[in-house]
């Protein structure tokens, strides 16, 4: 199975599941995913319409488990267990399980007729507080796919025939809508729904039905919320189960970088260059250069707002520069940039491609080797611009790498190999030109808006930024 | 309850919910060790550990966890 950002566009056309996780890159590379996301029911039916055909049956009861988030343009394997009345799929990346399935069909039932209603789905995704998810809060409204998006989408997954009619594809589009949209909202990961069918379904792409969520509870260690979700038409039931779902948290509150590192002026007149200086540790870094006085050309290559506000806060010590750190042409233009301000003193090299667990397996060469390839160009390329100049200036060039390298987690060989490459290019690099000073930053898993590690919230970003800018004062040249 | 046993236990729960009978486990075992130990399976480890344990951990806990060995030191505070 491998799905496309069209098919996601379409799934959010058609469920009217228009999260910014799904739908809006600049939004999901600010996420520990780093892109667009592909929604979890749009997955599970891409799977169901890979059953096979089911004549003279129908969907009579589902239960998904997303344990993993699911990207465009990866092929995952789907394997299936049981073929007769009960279904059981596991929708895998390698070893690694994404998506549990288990369907129960029976024969079909007769239609029944769903009069036709105006609806206005919800066009931005609410984010509400965690407080309110008190025991006994019902959201409830009306719900209908969008008959065009819909009726195109199962007749491309081969739905139809494999035992999903309309009312089956509009109570999990519904689950998929009220989760990302209503209940809990914005910041919503969907784990997991049950779904049972009544008997006697409206087959129709255009049924408008009245959606209940009642919370049944909200467990604040984790996040994870759960509550049941009733579908029906003019009060006759259609469909009824659970959901699960888990709230991000909300971005860590920053720790005040003056509390670890004095505001100065040690680097007044000095211009640094920082590549991914959006967000994440670059961010923390580009701020802790302009406190000291510096003048910092960050480069960014989606968060225009996040860059400005940046700017902004940083009163005109931030220029950004926007384009691909790995790009030559954009290397050539942030040199030009630099020579303006007086030529570039302080280059850090941060960017790096967002971050997914691979295996060493089959099924992850190719992102192995992509990662590796695009991390290693985000460092290589710009070094090859600035070495001379950094050079002549008797400058600073400053490796972000990772404790990684030491630890070896098996997590990572894409990320180990790739950083490895970086330190060891920087190395001979910096060999030919004596006049520059090396630092190479390894530090430990940082809480930033991009590490789920499970357990292990890791290290301010700020306390890291502010170490590694003390280290830089101290070597003055 | 020895932390041998405790090990052994979280073993089994450890095999169950990241579907891997031969995964084996250490104190110094972390999130970084097993691919699929992100925050969404994080949960279900921790609820399947609270109900093989039958005990509760609460927020503080559940954050203070770093590895394997803290687990194993929560549990057996809580077992006794």
């Amino acid at each position: 199975l491998k799905l496309t950002l069209e098919d996601v566009d379409a799934f959010a056309a058609a469920s009217h599941d228009v999260n910014p996780l799904h739908v809006s890159r600049t939004y999901a590379r600010k996420t520990p995913y780093g892109e667009r996301v592909v929604h979890g029911v749009l997955g599970a039916l891409g799977c169901f319409g890979g059953l096979g055909p089911r004549p003279g049956q129908e969907l009579a009861k589902i239960s998904l488990d997303f344990s993993s988030p699911m990207f465009a343009g990866v092929p995952y394997e789907p394997k299936v267990e049981g073929s007769g009345q009960k279904v059981k799929l596991r929708l895998s990346d390698g070893r690694r399980v994404l998506l549990k399935m288990s369907a129960t069909f029976r024969s079909a039932t007769a239609s029944v007729p769903a009069p036709a209603r105006a609806f206005t789905p919800r066009s931005e995704s609410v984010d509400r507080e965690e407080s309110s998810f008190t025991p006994g809060l019902e959201v409830a409204g009306a719900y209908g796919l969008s008959p065009e998006a819909a009726a195109s989408l199962v007749e491309r997954l081969g739905l139809r025939v494999a035992g999903m009619r309309f009312p089956h594809v509009a109570a999990l589009a519904c689950a998929s809508y009220v989760v990302g949209m209503e209940l809990p909202g914005t910041r919503a990961l969907f784990t997991s729904v049950q779904l049972e069918f009544a008997e006697g379904l409206p087959d129709d792409a255009g049924a408008v039905y009245d959606f209940k969520a009642v919370v049944d509870s909200f467990d604040d260690r984790f996040g994870v919320l759960t509550y049941a979700l009733t579908l029906s038409v003019e009060d006759r039931p259609i469909a009824a189960g659970t959901v699960k779902a888990m709230l991000r948290a909300r971005h860590r509150a920053a720790v005040d970088l003056r509390t670890l590192l004095p505001d100065s002026d040690h680097l007044k007149g000095r211009v640094a260059l920082i590549t991914g200086a959006s967000r994440g540790f670059g961010a923390v870094m580009a701020e802790a250069l302009a406190r000291q006085g510096c003048t910092v050309l960050g480069s960014y290559v989606e968060s225009s707002a996040d860059m400005d506000a940046l700017s902004r806060r940083l009163e005109g010590r931030l220029i950004p520069t926007r384009g691909d750190a790995g790009d030559p042409t954009w290397a050539a233009s942030a040199r030009r940039l630099a020579d303006e301000h007086g030529g570039l003193d302080i280059l850090v090299l941060n960017a790096s491609p967002a971050l997914q667990p691979l295996a060493a397996e089959p099924a992850s060469v190719d992102r192995i080797a992509a990662f590796v390839n695009k991390s290693f160009a985000l460092a290589s390329v710009p070094l090859a611009h600035f070495l001379d100049g950094l050079h002549e200036r008797r400058g600073k060039l400053v490796v972000v790498s990772s404790i990684y390298v030491e630890t070896i987690p098996k997590t990572w060989p894409h990320y180990i190999a790739a950083k490895g490459a970086i330190e060891g290019y920087a190395r001979a690099a910096v060999a030919g030109y004596p006049n520059v000073s090396l630092t190479i930053l390894r530090p430990p898993r940082m809480a930033t808006d991009f590490s789920d590690g499970g357990i292990d919230a890791g290290e301010a970003p700020e306390v890291v930024a502010a170490d590694a800018v003390r280290q830089l004062l101290e070597t003055k040249s | 309850m020895t932390k041998e046993d405790a090990l052994a236990t979280l073993t089994t729960v450890f095999r169950d919910v990241f579907d891997d009978e031969d995964l084996t486990i250490t104190d110094e075992t972390t999130a970084d060790d097993i691919p699929d130990w992100d925050s969404l399976a994080n949960i279900d480890l921790v609820s399947a550990v609270e109900k093989k344990f039958g005990i509760k951990l609460t927020t503080r806990e559940i954050s203070e966890l770093r590895n394997v060995g803290d687990m194993i030191r929560a549990v057996m505070s809580k077992v006794g």
